[in-house]
């Protein structure tokens, strides 16, 4: 059974950018988990701080390991390496890592991006297909992308009010 | 015995001596239908029982060398049958060919021969496993970003056909 966690309201998030970015994420996130072999998905801006995540509640102790402060961690870290290439003038799109107890891919959506744990056997190319297919429509809502810029241009991870 | 408990038979003993046998009102309901045939299972049925108090009420019996393993029913497994791997059709690959038309255009079906050719594979015979892989490579020649999504989308829905 998997859990969704949406953005809450925020100092940053509210209203309508709120409801529109969570409409997104439900959408998104509940795409990719169709996919056999996810086990979790999450989605942070470009600032490191976790905007949704779709968890598998019944994954092992590592998955586990990346629920709550920990998933904090690894978005601030993937956040900055999306960074570092970008202020090089590289557009990293997308990258794929691979573990012997799990696979993560990460797919850039211009000011937020998407982080998918698998299982090492998953099938890559549907992963890849099916996260771009659904990252399409985050992308391309240029109201949402104008909100995430404006909060991940604040100083501290947006906390929940 | 590797079977599961309630395929397991039981039948009355031959070596029970005994002038008399007291049996408790569930232990004679259940004895009544040891017969070297039940299953316990079937017993469990037979009785709206719960086969693990049929169980219980044989294991006492049995102790007590009033009854007796005959055997177990031999349970055939779910085996899915041994052979090549589920192979993709010929109706995917005509749906793929015709959206990637509408993103390369008329070339289409020579880049699908193209990409089988490169992965090794032929058309007759292509594993399921490796249709996710076509699709990713076929997507890849559309250069329009707009386009390659939307033929993606149409084959993740083929995809899916499949399983």
């Amino acid at each position: 059974m998997t859990k969704l966690l949406l953005q809450e309201p925020s100092r940053g998030w509210k209203g309508a950018p709120l409801t529109k970015l969570n409409a997104h994420l439900a959408d998104l996130l509940s795409s990719i988990h169709r996919i056999g072999g996810v086990t979790s998905s999450f989605v942070f801006d470009n600032n490191g701080s976790r905007l949704g995540a779709n968890v598998d509640e019944s994954a092992n102790v590592w998955q586990w390991t990346f629920r709550g402060d920990a998933s904090r961690e690894f978005g601030s870290g993937l956040g900055q390496m999306l960074a570092a290439f970008r202020v090089r003038g590289v557009r990293l799109r997308d990258m794929q890592l691979t573990f012997p107890e799990a696979g993560l891919f990460v797919r850039d959506m211009g000011n937020a991006f998407v982080v998918v744990m698998c299982r090492p056997e998953a099938d890559w190319s549907l992963i890849r297909m099916t996260v771009n297919v659904a990252a399409a429509a985050f992308e391309a809502d240029g109201e949402l992308q104008k909100s995430l810029a404006a909060v991940a241009a604040w100083p501290s991870p947006v906390e929940p009010e | 015995m590797t079977s599961a408990p309630s395929e397991v038979i039981f039948k009355l003993s031959d070596n029970y001596v005994a002038e008399n046998v007291q049996l408790d009102p569930d232990s004679f309901r259940v004895l009544s239908f040891v017969n070297g045939l039940n299953t316990v299972e079937e017993i469990s049925e037979s009785l709206g029982e719960d086969p693990v108090n049929v169980w219980q009420i044989l294991g006492a019996l049995h102790q007590r060398g009033i009854v007796e393993i005959l055997g177990a029913v031999d349970v055939v497994p779910n085996v899915a049958p041994s052979g090549p791997p589920p192979a993709v059709g010929e109706a995917f690959f005509a749906r793929i060919t015709q959206e990637l038309t509408r993103g390369i255009g008329p070339l289409a079906a020579f880049f699908v021969e193209d990409e089988l050719a490169a992965m090794s594979a032929k058309r007759d015979g292509l594993p399921r496993e490796r249709a996710a892989e076509l699709v990713e490579r076929l997507s890849l020649s559309i250069q329009d970003d707009a386009k390659r999504v939307q033929f993606q989308q149409a084959a993740l829905e083929e995809l899916r056909r499949l399983y």
